[in-house]
């Protein structure tokens, strides 16, 4: 081992120098020369019976090389793999069949020497579409809707129900019910490089695809389906992503388009979408109505949670299937919840289907929750933070196992965070014009599914070379993969390169979501590098006739030897073999899932007269395990909580009539650097987990779990001052909505 | 390499001149740049000029010259702004012609000197050159994903091999000191380039200063004017020696170092020169509407090449102080 751990040292990202000095090449980038141009026709309306498509006139076009429609990919659809195979209506066609579903849904695809030409050519597809009544989540919800999909009856494509302890006799018995209704807007990824991407026909049948997304592999089971080909004939990669958040998790129809376009034309073909398109079309979040009650004794402890979460999910079903489940989770933040009775329905809706953008919901169940809370501080006459305390799951209890579910608060202390938090948040004096309020919210954070892949090998140079099929964008995987392998490896950084998102490396990897990655790819890095030891001392042991434990590793000079024999010594090139030492490893724990938690504090500053808030303070007391990178790790709690900022003050992704009324930057307001809080205070509360080797949970989403609650929270104390009868409902918090809180005109 | 006539350098550059102003002329600069990615007219009666086989031995069909020919030739590349693969062809697939058949002397040639370096023209190389661990070959399927490029002559773009075959065509021991050779002499003809756009630039400015009217007089009758021509010229002067001693390195096979560091140097001298001509041209030219603007472009590309910063800088200071 080295005489410094890297695990728990801010060393520079391994991914920087190429990014800062330009050498970032992103799917759009990656085009190779004489590519066609592909530019895609798309629906107008909401909902629409495609009467006719006529595109003969495209076809005219100089530079034009062909014009599709469904009829010309005998109606290839896209199986969305977050979703059972099973649900008929898990087919999204890759150019509308009968009907459009949403504004935006593809209609026809039109290919092009150059992009000008294609696109003059997309405005020379004429076609009519009969409108059909557009289905809200309203309508959807009230039984009388059109149907979106044929098999579909009432629209709804998923029901479930998380029931445990005896919620009725609960309610019966409690001091104090409490009770939050909300609707919660849609949200978009926002990702500064929109989805593109691009493909070419490969010498043995195949094809590559450059794309940007966060799943290599899933764009790979995609495509290998829809282009009939092995999985082995699709190679795809994804170089440089610029933001993912969720979105590009999915596997898109003009992914689809484009790489079948390559195969069947025998050319490179790229796409990159306008702004507008990747509004419309790459899938948002959120987008959910939850109707929730809280019971409580007299002294404040709660009895049960009970409700409906009511989801949207768009034209086609995706991962907005999973909110619902994960909404109802989270609600037990870090509470001890003796009874729950829960149903959730999700219904086909005309907008772009959902999907998860950071955090995946987790916020939505954390901000119930956290809002229940501070009615029940309002019902009892408790302190905010007071109410939470007697709540809280504490130390002593753990490994707790929520009866009914399959999760276990297996560590974290959370009274301590609460405290850390608490103690450091204050609310200042009116004064300048302004008042100010103050919140404290806690949650936590489940993290961990699936499996991971690595594959090492070290070279007779000393090199270690590790290949992981995790695809990034921008979290540092690298890095962090790079510093657990030095450690576990017993290698100096500099000698450790680490490939990503390709899916020539390894064999098949899951998503870049859900804060993941650190487990899984940490844990699978570790392991490779652990046995990878273990072989290496191995063999210099036989070859020198020493006993491992006396064997010394040189990987600078690429030498082992013998302890205190500095005269034997063997150099890699003899040791290993032809190709050097090869590791294949993987993760695939039974219960992979560990906790991150924390407690937040916000203050915020509210102006009177404009209604404007500004986030002036923000505390968070974190426990993510064992931290493998701390400057990284704080990049992603500002950056989450960023995030959940524009959650809870600036993001709506609006539809009127089926129309998407917020379809750019200027209509779709995200933080930008005068929104981010003067002061952040991060204070690091990690406690182990044994749910995985390494001890390592969930970061990425973290920060933007709690901020909406707590900064709810606190515009709720600074409007009261003003109009104590206030209560924060719906979200995000715009001034127009927050001047009609102060003036008693209710914020929903 | 056979050791040519002193007086040869000269020849060739004239003949350069010559032909450059026929074929590349600088009249309509920027249309010329913008109709069409290589100075095709330039490219072919190069071709029969015999500008591909210069570094090429006589056996060949080559003339067999050195680094000082190939300064000339360059320095009138760099004056016109012909653009196309002229380093790759005329350095890289000159030397190879000695080992390779590389097709017609009209084949706009690539060269690939590392994996995932950004080659200049690859999407429309005729032939692209790769150099491997022990050998350089010849790439075939090779793609060329171009990038944007801020220089109006030049054309880059990255070069993926994945699913490419590269059949060797000079391995070991040679293929080591080709590769050298092809580094060594690229500098060379880059920093010729560099000595003709400074020089052009030059010019440009002189003609202009006595164009321009100010307050009933040229602007070169002033005296500010007048000074910035000289410290141009003197600047220029300097851009001239190091190309000079750039040549004599690689004649006399001095140490890579030395050479990038007196490229260095030379591309910063040449900035400062196209920079101070677009202070005589009173700004004229910052934008992409006069032909100075290709000249300041390409110029800033060129420093980029060597992209090695302040060390190198020191040491070619220390080797031009001798």
């Amino acid at each position: 081992m080295s005489a410094q751990p890297y695990i728990g040292r801010s060393v520079r990202r391994l991914e920087d120098p190429h990014l800062l000095t330009g050498r970032g090449r992103y799917a759009g980038d990656v085009s190779p020369a004489g590519s066609l141009h592909m530019a895609v026709v798309r629906s107008p309306l909401g909902h629409g019976r495609i009467a006719s498509i006529d595109t003969a006139a495209a076809r005219e076009v100089a530079g034009v090389v062909a014009v599709w429609t469904a009829a010309d990919l005998e109606r290839a659809f896209v199986v969305d793999e977050f979703v059972s195979a099973k649900l008929p209506a898990n087919r999204r066609p890759v150019l509308a069949w009968e009907t459009a579903r949403y504004v935006g849904e593809p209609l026809a695809a039109v290919f092009a020497e150059t992009p000008l030409a294609a696109a003059d050519a997309a405005a020379l597809v004429y076609f009519e579409l009969d409108p059909l009544p557009v289905v809200d989540l309203e309508t959807a919800r009230s039984g009388a809707a059109e149907r979106i999909d044929a098999a579909t009856e009432g629209n709804l494509v998923q029901r479930g129900r998380v029931d445990y302890g005896d919620a009725v006799a609960a309610f019966a018995a409690a001091a104090h019910v409490v009770r939050f209704d909300v609707h919660l807007p849609r949200i978009c990824g926002g990702a500064m490089e929109p989805r593109a991407v691009s493909a070419w026909p490969t010498p043995g049948g195949g094809v590559r695809v450059a794309t940007s997304t966060q799943a290599v592999f899933t764009v790979r089971r995609a495509l290998a389906r829809l282009l009939s080909l092995e999985v082995g004939h699709v190679e795809v990669v994804a170089e440089d992503v610029g933001g993912g958040f969720g979105p590009k998790a999915a596997a898109y129809g003009e992914e689809a388009l484009v790489a079948l376009a390559a195969q069947r034309l025998g050319r490179p073909v790229t796409w990159t979408a306008s702004r507008s398109e990747d509004f419309q079309t790459t899938y948002h979040s959120h987008g959910v109505a939850v109707a929730a009650e809280l019971a409580a004794d007299a002294e404040g402890r709660i009895l049960a949670l009970r409700g409906t979460v009511d989801q949207e999910a768009g034209g086609y079903p995706s991962m907005g299937l999973i909110q619902p489940p994960t909404i109802v989770t989270h609600l037990l933040s870090q509470y001890a919840v003796p009874a729950m009775a829960f149903e959730h329905r999700t219904f086909l809706t005309n907008a772009v289907p959902t999907a998860a953008v950071r955090g995946g919901s987790r916020p939505v169940g954390n901000y119930v929750v956290e809002r229940l809370v501070d009615r029940l501080a309002d019902a009892t006459g408790l302190d905010r933070v007071e109410v939470r305390r007697r709540n809280q799951v504490t130390p002593d209890r753990m490994p707790l196992a929520v009866e009914g579910t399959v999760h276990v608060y297996d560590s974290g202390d959370f009274p301590a965070q609460l405290e850390a938090v608490a103690s450091r948040i204050r609310r200042p004096p009116a004064g300048a014009g302004l008042v100010y309020g103050a919140g404290v919210v806690v949650g936590a954070e489940t993290s961990g599914f699936g499996f991971e892949p690595a594959r090492l090998v070290v070279a007779a140079d000393g090199r270690a070379r590790l290949d992981i099929g995790s695809t990034p964008q921008g979290q540092g995987h690298r890095t962090m993969a790079a510093q657990v392998l030095a450690d576990r490896l017993g290698w100096p950084l500099e000698l450790i390169d680490v490939g990503v998102a390709d899916t020539t490396h390894v064999g098949d990897a899951l998503v870049t979501g859900g804060s993941r990655t650190a487990m899984y790819v940490g844990n699978v890095a570790a392991m490779a590098g652990r046995e990878a030891r273990r072989r290496l001392l191995e063999l210099a042991s036989e070859k020198l006739e020493a006993a491992s434990a006396d064997i010394v590793v040189d990987p600078v000079k690429a030498v082992a030897g013998v302890l205190g024999v500095p005269a034997r010594q063997v150099p890699f090139a003899e040791l290993l073999p032809e190709g050097g030492l090869q590791v294949e490893e993987r993760y695939a724990p039974e219960r992979g899932t560990a906790w991150g938690s924390s407690a937040h504090g916000a203050v915020v500053s509210l102006d009177p007269d404009t209604g404007k808030v500004e986030v002036e303070r923000y505390v968070i007391a974190h426990d993510i395990g064992r931290s493998i990178n701390p400057m990284t790790v704080e990049g992603q709690l500002i950056g989450g909580l960023v995030h959940g900022l524009g959650i809870a003050l600036l993001e709506e992704a609006r539809y009127v009539d089926g129309q998407l009324v917020t379809g750019s930057f200027l209509d779709y307001s995200t933080p930008t650097a005068p929104d981010i809080p003067r002061e952040i205070e991060l204070l690091d509360c990690a406690t182990r987990t044994e749910q995985n080797p390494e001890g390592f949970k969930g970061v990425g989403e973290s920060a933007t779990i709690m901020s909406p609650a707590a900064i709810a929270s606190a515009v709720e104390d600074a409007v009261r001052q003003l109009n104590p009868a206030a209560e924060v409902v719906g979200l995000p918090l715009t001034p127009d909505r927050v001047l009609a809180l102060i003036q008693g005109e209710g914020g929903r | 390499m056979s050791a040519a006539a002193p007086d040869y350098a000269q020849e060739i550059q004239r003949s350069a001149r010559e032909i450059l102003a026929r074929t590349a002329s600088t009249e309509g600069l920027l249309e010329r740049l913008r109709a069409e990615d290589v100075s095709r007219g330039a490219w072919d009666a190069a071709a029969q000029a015999g500008w591909f086989r210069l570094l090429s031995g006589e056996a060949a069909g080559g003339l067999g010259a050195g680094p000082a020919e190939l300064a000339a030739l360059f320095r009138e590349i760099g004056r016109h702004l012909a653009a196309g693969p002229w380093v790759d062809t005329v350095v890289a697939a000159g030397l190879l012609r000695d080992h390779a058949d590389l097709g017609p002397d009209t084949a706009l040639i690539g060269y690939l000197p590392e994996p995932g370096a950004v080659v200049e023209f690859a999407a429309v190389a005729d032939v692209l050159v790769v150099r491997g661990p022990d050998s350089i070959g010849l790439a075939r399927g090779a793609l060329a994903m171009p990038l944007k490029s801020f220089d109006l002559a030049g054309r880059p773009a990255q070069v993926d091999l994945t699913g490419a075959t590269v059949e060797a065509v000079v391995e070991g021991a040679e293929a080591e000191r080709v590769a050298v050779a092809i580094a060594r002499l690229a500098r060379v003809a880059r920093s010729g380039e560099l000595a003709g756009l400074a020089a052009a630039a030059l010019d440009m400015s002189v003609r202009y200063a006595g164009e321009r009217v100010q307050f009933d007089r040229p602007i070169g009758a002033f005296q500010a004017v007048q000074h910035r021509i000289a410290e141009m010229a003197v600047t220029r002067t300097a851009v001239d020696s190091a190309l000079a001693a750039i040549v004599t390195l690689a004649a006399s096979e001095g140490t890579d170092a030395e050479q990038a560091a007196l490229y260095e140097y030379a591309a910063g001298e040449a900035r400062t020169v196209v920079l101070s001509a677009l202070q005589v041209h009173g700004g004229i030219g910052f934008s992409a509407e006069h032909p100075l603007h290709a000249y300041i472009k390409r110029v800033l590309r060129l420093q980029a090449v060597a992209g090695e910063g302040e060390p190198l800088l020191d040491l070619g200071g220390r080797l031009l102080a001798g």
